[in-house]
Order: C-alpha cells, then sequence, then structure tokens
C-alpha cells in the first residue's frame, strides 16, 4: 500500500532538551496508527511537527501537501463567538476547496446540526469535540492526526467516532491517533507506536496475520488427540496448555484465519469450545516498555 | 491570502469583545460633550456637530486613554490566543505558508482598525448630533481659535476646510497610525506567549508617555503624540511633529516590524 506519511530520523531538541529522538515512522494509506506513551513522551509535540506548526531540529517529514492534513488538537481550538458552521466555513475558505453543502453534510455525519445557531462557546465538550472532528475531515484529507480524541466523548461518541475513523480508513485515509486510552487504541488501531523519552521504543501490529496464536479449546481428550492429528498434517504448531475446566485446551500458531480454523477443524469432526485469536496484549507491552524507561508506570 | 485576511479580520471584529467600540466612543462623545456644551449655555459660542465630532476623535486626552486603550485591548493578544488556543495548529496546516499568515495577520490589524474607527466615528456623530446642530462646515470656534480652552478649542483647523474630506482623512489616519501602533506588541508576542504582556506593553507606554511629552525631543520621537490625527491642528504639537514625516515615521516603524515579526513567525514553534 502507498504511503501516505514518512517520517524519518526525526529529532527535536528545545535548548539543551531532547523533546524527540531520531523518530522513523510511516503510515499507509486506510491505516489507523496508535500513539501511546507517558504524558511528557513526546506524542502531540511529534503531531504538531507533522503539521508544521513545529519545527523539527533534524530529519524530515512528508505527506502529500496537495491532498492535505486534517487535525483535531487535544483542546477544543474554535471561535466561541461564531456557531458551528461559521467556524467551519472560517477555516474552510483558507483552502476554498470545499462549500457550504459539503459543511453542513460533515456536520451531519459527525451528529451535530449544521442549522443550530448556537454560538460554540455554548457547547457541550462533546459536542466541541465533533466539530473538531467535523473541522478536521470536512476537507477529505488523505491523513488525519488526532490528540486524544475521545477526550470529552460519551461512550456513544466514542462508538460514532470508532465507526467514522473505520470508514475513513477504508476509504484510504491515514490516520494517527494518539492516546492514553490502551483499550481505544487497542479496538481502533492497526498498528501501535509506544513512545517514551522522545523515543519510538517499539511498534506493535495489531492485525498481523502473521503467525497469530489462536487459543482453541475441545470438548473432549479424543477431540484433542484429533485436533494433534490435524496440527501435524497441516504443519501447524500445536502447544498444549492447562485444561480449561477440565477441557483440553492450546494454542495453535498459524497463519490462518479463525474462521478458516474453525471450518478446517469442524471437517475433521472436531467438537470445539471457544476459539479466538491471541493478539498481542498491548497494556502488557506498554507496561513492559514504559518500565524500561523507568517511566511512571513502574 | 485576501480570504486568510479577511479570517483574520473576522476573527477580531465578530466577537463579542469588539462590542467594547461602543461604550468606548460613546462614553469619550459624552466626556467631550460634556466640556463643550456648558461653553455653549453659558456663552453661547457657536457649535455644530463638527465640534462634537473633533472634539472626540481628535482630542488627546479621550483618543489617548479611550479610544487608543481600548483598541489595545482589542488586538493586543491576538496571536497569543491563537496560540494558546490552538486556533493556529488548525489553520497553519491549511495556508502551507508562515509569512502569509502573518501578513493577514497583520494586513487585519489595519483592516480591524478601519472598522473600529468607522463605528466609532458613526457612534460620536450620532451622539454628537442629539446636543449640537447639523452644519456642513466647521463653526467659527473650531477654526478661529477661542479663548474656552476646552474640546475643539484647543485645535484649530484651516478656514474653509471640509469637515467631511477631514472626517475620512481622520479615519484613514487613525485606523493607519492606530494599526501600525499594535503591531509592536503583537510583534513582540511571537517571542512573549503572555497576552498581559502584550496589553501591557502598549498600556504602559500610553500612560508614560503623558509624562514625558512636556520635553520636545521625546515628544518628537515619541510614536504615541503621532496617532492622534488632532496633533496636526493643536498649536504645540504642530511646531514639533508633521503630518508628512509621521505618515514616513508610522510606514518606517510597520515595514521593520512587519519584516521583524515575519522573520521569527518563520522560527518559532506553535
Amino acid at each position: 500500500m502507498n504511503e501516505v506519511l514518512q517520517v524519518k530520523s526525526l529529532t527535536k531538541r528545545v535548548k539543551q532538551k531532547v523533546i524527540l529522538q531520531d523518530v522513523n515512522l510511516s503510515v499507509s494509506e486506510g491505516e489507523i496508527l496508535g500513539l501511546i506513551g507517558p504524558n511528557g513522551a513526546g506524542k502531540t509535540t511529534l503531531l504538531k511537527i507533522v503539521s508544521g506548526v513545529v519545527r523539527a531540529s533534524s530529519g524530515s517529514v512528508w505527506f502529500d501537501k496537495s491532498a492535505g492534513i486534517g487535525i483535531v488538537p487535544e483542546q477544543a481550538a474554535l471561535l466561541g463567538d461564531m456557531d458551528a458552521l461559521q467556524n467551519l466555513r472560517m477555516l474552510s475558505s483558507i483552502r476554498g476547496k470545499i462549500g457550504t453543502s459539503e459543511i453542513k453534510q460533515t456536520l451531519k455525519r459527525v451528529g451535530l446540526d449544521p442549522d443550530n445557531k448556537k454560538a460554540v462557546r455554548n457547547y457541550s465538550l462533546g459536542m466541541k469535540q465533533r466539530l473538531m472532528l467535523a473541522q478536521a475531515i470536512m476537507e477529505h484529507p488523505k491523513l488525519l492526526l488526532l490528540d486524544e480524541p475521545t477526550n470529552a466523548l460519551d461512550p456513544l461518541g466514542i462508538i460514532d467516532l470508532r465507526m467514522l475513523l473505520s470508514e475513513l480508513a477504508q476509504a484510504g485515509t491515514g490516520i494517527i491517533i494518539a492516546s492514553h486510552l490502551l483499550n481505544e487504541i487497542e479496538r481502533m488501531c492497526d498498528r501501535v507506536a509506544i513512545i517514551s523519552g522522545g523515543k519510538i521504543l517499539r511498534q506493535v501490529n495489531l492485525r498481523s496475520t502473521e503467525q497469530t496464536p489462536i487459543e482453541v479449546t475441545v470438548s473432549t481428550a479424543y477431540d484433542w488427540d484429533i485436533l494433534k492429528r490435524w496440527a501435524e498434517s497441516v504443519h501447524v504448531e500445536l502447544q498444549k496448555l492447562t485444561p480449561n475446566k477440565g477441557l483440553p485446551r492450546g494454542i495453535l500458531k498459524t497463519k490462518m484465519a479463525v474462521s478458516q480454523v474453525i471450518s478446517e477443524l469442524q471437517s475433521a469432526g472436531i467438537a470445539i469450545e471457544s476459539i479466538s485469536h491471541v493478539g498481542p496484549n498491548l497494556e502488557a507491552v506498554f507496561l513492559e516498555y514504559a518500565q524500561l524507561e523507568g517511566g511512571v508506570y513502574r | 491570502m485576501i480570504r486568510l485576511w479577511w479570517n483574520e479580520t473576522l476573527r477580531l471584529v465578530w466577537c463579542k469583545r469588539f462590542l467594547a467600540v461602543f461604550p468606548a466612543f460613546a462614553l469619550a462623545t459624552l466626556l467631550a460633550l460634556a466640556d463643550l456644551l456648558p461653553l455653549v449655555r453659558a456663552y453661547g459660542v457657536q457649535m455644530n456637530v463638527w465640534d462634537g465630532v473633533f472634539g472626540t476623535m481628535a482630542h488627546w486626552l479621550y483618543f489617548r486613554f479611550i479610544i487608543l486603550l481600548v483598541f489595545v485591548f482589542l488586538t493586543a493578544d491576538t496571536l497569543v490566543q491563537d496560540i494558546s488556543s490552538n486556533w493556529s495548529w488548525l489553520v497553519l496546516p491549511r495556508t502551507n505558508s508562515r509569512m502569509r499568515w502573518w501578513t493577514a495577520k497583520v494586513l487585519s490589524l489595519f483592516s480591524a482598525a478601519l472598522v473600529y474607527f468607522i463605528i466609532g466615528f458613526l457612534i460620536v456623530f450620532a451622539i454628537s448630533a442629539t446636543q449640537l446642530p447639523y452644519a456642513p462646515n466647521f463653526s467659527e470656534y473650531a477654526t478661529q481659535g477661542s479663548s474656552f480652552n476646552a474640546g475643539v478649542g484647543t485645535l484649530k483647523f484651516p478656514e474653509g476646510a471640509n469637515p467631511f474630506v477631514l472626517s475620512a482623512k481622520m479615519i484613514l489616519y487613525s485606523a493607519f497610525s492606530s494599526a501600525v501602533f499594535m503591531m509592536i506588541p503583537v510583534t513582540i508576542s511571537i517571542i512573549v506567549r503572555q497576552g498581559y504582556v502584550a496589553l501591557l506593553i502598549p498600556f504602559t507606554w500610553i500612560f508614560l508617555s503623558n509624562f514625558w511629552q512636556t520635553n520636545k525631543f521625546i515628544f518628537s520621537i515619541d510614536l504615541i503624540p503621532r496617532l492622534f490625527y488632532g496633533s496636526y491642528f493643536s498649536s504645540f504639537s504642530s511646531r514639533v511633529i508633521d503630518l508628512s514625516t509621521s505618515l514616513v515615521y508610522l510606514a518606517l516603524v510597520g515595514i521593520v516590524f512587519y519584516f521583524a515579526g515575519g522573520y521569527m513567525i518563520k522560527r518559532t514553534d506553535f
């Protein structure tokens, strides 16, 4: 897939303090990348450098400027005395790419009433956050940067956001989300970069189909024997786990999708009690790396 | 660029804070009329609406301590607000040029000042017209000078001067001079990211200038006396400063701060 963002050897120093150090990152079309890290790790600075409001000390940032960039800052940056439509009209007029009807459509898409004449200063935090999202996506950017986007959103708002981001990603938008909420990152993102002390410590692929372990529990010892034979026949490693409530259980290390494994096991006549992917545990990975860096999570 | 300029102007004038233009000019007019009307009533001095207009907007006291101070309050922290509210984070990536943004910002000071003085003029004219009769020309009090040292009495306008033309010149000049003056704190605020500093610099300057205006040399180099149009019709200041040198002086200050600001804005982090 084409990359919509490339960050190479990015370093940011303020006086003697290193804010970001040799950061390398890329985002592909339709990919959602999560940025997680403790406070002061450099997440917002990285987003600001990518969007051009903070200058890098060295290194490079590439993205297609003609395709634009959408930004949702952590704190709503709006003109309080104007209504939602006026705010978006002002911002869209800078590039002049879209008209009022598209702005209204975008407002509807994020769940706001385009005909609401209420001044934005009287909006709830959740409504302000939806409006911030609207200004970020209204010009159909190929790259979207979101800094703590779930802040102030109620559970319904978070679900809407998740669905919207998924739609945008399917349409080819590359998205970076900086957040503290590991659960949300895990649910929304394809890949996660753990950042601490200005360095990217590790990138975890959350949607990898390569050797993704599948945990399977079968009904009887007989089923387990058939499972073992099936695994040998298809050259899949099977690791036995402690039985769960007496039910035989194991991990299959395979590239196959869960649906395919289910279909094959059923064809082999194996009675399955439960089956699921065992993805990387983001919280465990994050804590491990945060501790390595001597972070506040130790 | 024009859209950006329009946006920045709207940002300055389309807000609740800008409503301060109404009480500011109304207060200045009422104070000026409080000086003038007793002369009409007690001594029968013939005055007209233009005495009220120029006695308010061209008078150093009301201009400096009400009209200019309120304009400072309206515009000084424009850049600091953009940065602290993250608005600049939404605007800058859309412009793709920091210099274009800075140019729009500077131009918006001029256009906002023009709006401010046009609205101000209308307020002053309307209030004055309720107390003084309308006339197409300046009154004798305004052109002949007077022993009554109040309002327009401290100034002397050329005989036969058209008050409409002079009003237009006054509005344009006041807008230009005030915007140039405000470029100084706004430029400084690129480095000092505190709204109160951007406010304090012009506030302090305006007050201090009042104390050192008796010194002829300081008066001649100080920017403040050159900001209000009435200076060129005052018996004291017109001997020290004149309109043409002030225009050059203000233009130079504007150019210097435009380029200094542009240099800083290219190198700053938002």
